[in-house]
């Protein structure tokens, strides 16, 4: 019986639940971990909060959360010191180890190796940025550049909604003036803090992986939180900055575009922005390669798939291992809650940007702008496009501004990846 | 060369000169590059209109009514014609009586600016956000 019940308090003493109760060392915070996962589940399966990227990454969390399952650990190598005894049979050549041995200042050691988790070797893609170009790759294929083509102004309103990610790197070097203990920011953080302002996720933890990356739980679960809640967050403030009458204005119909156009635009647009900006390369490269794919019309094989199956891997990849990245260690601080709380500073700047430069741009324009296309300039594509349709036809029923929209709203994507490429030059 | 105007330590002392002066160049240089890209594609838009004002060519001759009077309707024409009767009847009230007396082509060049109430219809159901 004794020995039955010492087995049992062994194989308690050995499992998660021991440690997770055990509060002393901590356990309490895997538990609180655990609920921010369960209710980011929540939000993806119940509200469809981006449930695409939301509910991998709330698995990768709870996952990661779980006491003693070292899915997160990474492979180890380490030098163990020849025993003497080692040492003889390994000098008579009888060689009983299986890991090379190795001398270093007269003395022997054997090369030892641990395994790491799973989500570990799949986090490599993330740590050498492989996963978010390869995400780009796919979302090129699935982007229609046409609308942008067709009015080059939507450049510009995307440039303009990238203020965001410039006042909140400002904002976040800012608050090392306030002087409290464990809230300041490096440049690195700042920027990958800042780059949240781009609404693009794959964008964001493109550049915390290089930048800042331990803070890439924190920042990825900001990003596509904010991205999902654009509906809610911009309205108000597209209101704010325009009149009844700007938000009720009728644009043209944009001009058709040829088939030649919307070939030459992706090539054009990978001289022009990798040799200005050598590390967008892999951003703007993939995207333009997967658009090139579509357009090109002869390899509609590679953009099926690039679009569909890799995008859906590389995704649950990328998601899973993110979400484990928010351990919580690094994620139960009070820079998180700030992170998030800059991350909606980011937002809200840049869909003023964009509003507020579309609204320049007719002081000057016999065409006039509706200034609500200038919020979808913060990439989120479509969602931010739909916002802009959504308001201006809350002002005339009539009003189409979808199309419109997506001009700024793809000119976006492009905008952050180049911001990347900047702080990445800047920074890196 | 960028370089130097970052830093690896966490900038408490640091002058926020060099943060604003690295925000300045964020802005600038996104929006320089996308200024630029502007700009192609603008040049695109030029040398696609003078090749369509190349390519264009004088119309042979008067085109045909696209479609004939109700009455002289052929077997395929009929088809449309009950198509855009049922349409209409969907926007009636019930019980109302109506007959589709004309349905002439629209025969106004229509303005670039302006749909009409059937592609608005369309548009309207496709882009329905939410």
């Amino acid at each position: 019986m004794g020995a039955l019940l010492d087995a049992l308090a062994m194989l308690w003493q050995n499992s998660g639940f021991c440690r997770l109760l055990n509060f002393e060392n901590g356990g309490w915070k895997n538990l609180i971990m655990i609920g921010v996962a369960c209710i980011l589940m929540y939000l993806a399966i119940k509200k469809q909060f981006e449930p695409m990227l939301l509910l991998p990454i709330a698995f990768g969390m709870l996952l990661c959360n779980l006491p003693l399952t070292g899915i997160m650990d990474p492979q180890q190598n380490s030098l163990v010191p020849l025993t003497a005894e080692e040492v003889q049979h390994y000098l008579a050549g009888i060689n009983d180890q299986v890991y090379p041995v190795f001398e270093m200042n007269g003395q022997y050691y054997w090369q030892h190796f641990e395994q790491g988790g799973l989500l570990w070797y799949l986090y490599q893609g993330v740590k050498f940025g492989i996963y978010p170009p390869l995400i780009f790759l796919g979302i090129g294929c699935m982007t229609d550049f046409g609308p942008l083509i067709s009015n080059p102004k939507s450049l510009l309103l995307g440039a303009a909604a990238q203020v965001g990610i410039a006042t909140t790197f400002l904002g976040a070097i800012a608050l090392n003036y306030l002087g409290v203990d464990g809230l300041s920011f490096t440049f690195q953080e700042a920027a990958s803090i800042g780059i949240i302002g781009g609404a693009d996720g794959p964008t964001a933890i493109f550049l915390t992986s290089k930048l800042a990356p331990h803070l890439l739980g924190a920042i990825a679960v900001a990003a596509y939180s904010y991205m999902a809640l654009v509906p809610i967050i911009q309205p108000p403030i597209m209101r704010l900055l325009t009149t009844k009458k700007e938000r009720a204005i009728k644009m043209e119909q944009l001009r058709p575009v040829s088939k030649t156009q919307k070939i030459l635009f992706p090539i054009f647009v990978t001289l022009l922005c990798v040799l200005l900006l050598p590390d967008a390369a892999s951003l703007i490269g993939m995207l333009m390669l997967g658009n090139l794919f579509k357009e090109s019309g002869v390899v509609d094989r590679l953009s099926k798939t690039a679009q569909n199956d890799l995008m859906n891997i590389i995704t649950i990849f990328l998601g899973v291992t993110v979400g484990a990245t928010a351990n919580a260690e690094t994620f139960l601080q009070l820079k998180t809650l700030l992170i998030i709380g800059l991350g909606l500073i980011a937002f809200s700047f840049g869909t003023a940007g964009g509003v507020l430069l579309a609204k320049f741009l007719n002081l000057f324009s016999k065409k006039k702008i509706n200034p609500l296309i200038g919020s979808a300039g913060v990439s989120a594509v479509p969602m931010a496009a739909r916002v802009a349709q959504k308001v201006g036809q809350q002002e005339n029923p009539d009003n189409f501004l979808l199309m419109h929209a997506m001009g700024p709203n793809v000119a976006g994507v492009i905008g952050s990846a180049v911001a990347a490429g900047v702080l990445l030059t800047l920074f890196g | 060369m960028l370089n130097l105007l970052a830093a690896t330590q966490p900038v408490t002392d640091a002058a926020i000169g060099e943060a604003v002066l690295n925000a300045l160049i964020v802005v600038l240089v996104v929006f320089a590059a996308l200024c630029a890209l502007s700009l192609v594609i603008w040049l695109f838009g030029l040398v696609g209109k003078k090749q369509d004002t190349t390519k264009k060519v004088p119309s042979v001759a008067a085109p045909t009514p696209a479609c004939a009077p109700v009455a002289a309707a052929s077997s395929e024409e009929e088809e449309v014609i009950a198509a855009i009767g049922a349409a209409v009847a969907m926007m009636q009230p019930e019980g109302v009586q109506f007959a589709v007396k004309k349905i002439t082509p629209v025969t106004k060049k229509m303005d670039m600016a302006i749909r009409s109430e059937w592609a608005a219809a369309a548009i309207r159901q496709n882009t329905m956000p939410f």
